[in-house]
């Protein structure tokens, strides 16, 4: 069923939408959500809830990229359930992300002191317009949707410590276009 | 570094523009394509690259998706008579798309297709000139043999883009597609479509096979649980099979230059890497261009 039809499922307060978002986008918020939390329990309870917040939220939303719109939700309800528990359970996934994501944070102050969130993603998708599509693909693989550094090396036929390099350099990149954007002035 | 610190730079990446997260998922899907392609022109059925991409992306992390319309496509030779067909080559694929290609060795040693499916979205795909169908089928039916010689060459130049425009098996196979619809489709044999012409060859040069139906010059992997370790090699049982391995097989696979086999754990699952000039099928050798631990979350 095409995105819009379903859509349109939501708004005519159709049940049978739950049933069709889960048949096509299941998997794919699963994945998402295991690939945070590592734990198979977890991320289908974080799924069943992105269903629901799907339900309130359309209408009045018509979401124009369904997909990424899902997968954003589910997201932020992953890292919600990762905050909450983190401190009982050991998220793997997450905690391996946020560990080399450290690294592309300026030396200095917090940066919850400096800067709105809507304001790094201003310059995140501004530096993410500067890359090759390769790069960009590859850095919105593993820290949007999390996927193993070896899948990565996989699909790009190569070792997995020379996607780590690679993905180290883009790091380092990153880190300097928030240095320079000035983001802890 | 506080980890509230991190967590808003995380926030900050869920939150990009929605147009670079489907671009990451297009690209996803069509690198999954891709290999695919790749691993079906080289004669993968039984490639090891290909047993480990599945087992990753269809097996670990990416199923094909439920929705996904799914074609299976069955070759055989035909055997001698009085003798049931065999079946060498069967292949699932979610994307009609996408070109097929199954290379076999003909007994007078030329290297032909057994089978060829066009992509359907682009039928002239493939053929390496400009001709289109139309120009083409106005000079391929021609008689070639009383041609001049200059008209010769474009009419063969032409048959290929016919040839190559169409499903076919070649004379000695059988092939079946079932469709997501449930239709089975025979697919006709080259003398059937093409009566009098010369079926084409690949260029031994551009494909490089060796004797165990390996690319020379494309790189393999094989996945290995390690059963012992030495100061140059290491002896292992293929967990994957690509021919000439079977899975199970004892191999002795040979460290790069320079290899740290640190990494390297009696019980591991590990992926080694290779070129197909670097095997021996007959011995299990296998020289490693790369070796890496699978297991090493």
């Amino acid at each position: 069923m095409e995105d819009n039809q379903i859509i349109e499922l939501f708004w005519d307060r159709n049940e049978s939408a739950i049933t069709q978002v889960a048949l096509k986008y299941g998997f794919y918020c699963h994945r998402i959500a295991m690939n945070v939390l590592s734990n198979h329990e977890d991320a289908e309870e974080c799924v069943n809830d992105t269903w629901l917040r799907v339900w309130n939220a359309i209408p009045p939303e018509r979401p124009k990229a369904f997909r990424a719109w899902l997968g954003k939700i589910t997201l932020r309800l992953s890292l919600n359930r990762w905050q909450k528990n983190h401190s009982q359970k050991r998220y793997a996934g997450l905690e391996v992300i946020l560990s080399e994501l450290e690294e592309c944070i300026p030396s200095g102050r917090p940066i919850e002191e400096q800067i709105a969130v809507n304001e790094i993603t201003r310059i995140i998708n501004m530096w993410l317009g500067t890359l090759c599509k390769e790069d960009r693909v590859l850095f919105i693989r593993r820290y949007w949707n999390s996927d193993p550094v070896k899948d990565l090396a996989l699909a790009c036929g190569v070792s997995p410590q020379k996607m780590a390099k690679r993905l180290f350099i883009l790091r380092k990149k990153l880190k300097a276009t928030l240095e320079r954007e000035d983001i802890f002035v | 570094m506080t980890s509230y610190s991190k967590e808003k730079l995380y926030q900050s990446i869920i939150d990009i523009d929605d147009k670079y997260i489907e671009e990451a998922q297009e690209t996803k899907q069509n690198r999954i394509r891709a290999m695919w392609k790749r691993y079906m022109a080289i004669a993968a059925c039984l490639c090891l690259a290909a047993v480990a991409a599945s087992a990753i992306f269809y097996g670990n992390a990416q199923p094909m998706a439920e929705d996904e319309e799914i074609y299976n496509l069955r070759l055989f030779q035909n055997a001698a008579q009085g003798q049931e067909a065999r079946e060498i080559f069967t292949l699932s694929y979610t994307d009609n798309s996408t070109e097929i290609e199954y290379p076999i060795t003909r007994a007078d040693g030329a290297r032909i297709p057994a089978v060829f499916v066009p992509a359907s979205s682009d039928n002239n795909s493939g053929n390496g000139t400009d001709m289109t169908l139309a120009e083409a089928a106005s000079f391929a039916y021609m008689d070639v043999d009383t041609a001049p010689d200059e008209l010769q060459e474009k009419i063969l130049a032409a048959r290929e883009v016919i040839i190559y425009s169409k499903s076919w098996v070649a004379d000695g196979f059988a092939c079946y597609i079932l469709s997501p619809d449930g239709t089975q489709k025979t697919v006709p044999s080259f003398s059937e479509l093409f009566p009098g012409w010369e079926i084409p060859t690949i260029d031994i040069d551009e494909h490089a096979f060796t004797l165990d139906g390996l690319g020379e010059h494309e790189k393999y992997g094989i996945l290995v649980a390690v059963s012992e370790i030495n100061t140059d090699y290491m002896v292992c049982q293929t967990t994957s099979s690509l021919a000439p391995f079977a899975a199970g097989q004892s191999v002795h696979v040979y460290f790069p230059a320079n290899f740290d086999a640190s990494c390297v754990e009696k019980g591991k699952t590990m992926m080694v890497s290779f070129y197909g000039k670097d095997c021996d099928g007959a011995s299990g050798t296998v020289y490693a261009q790369e070796i890496w631990r699978y297991d090493q979350d």
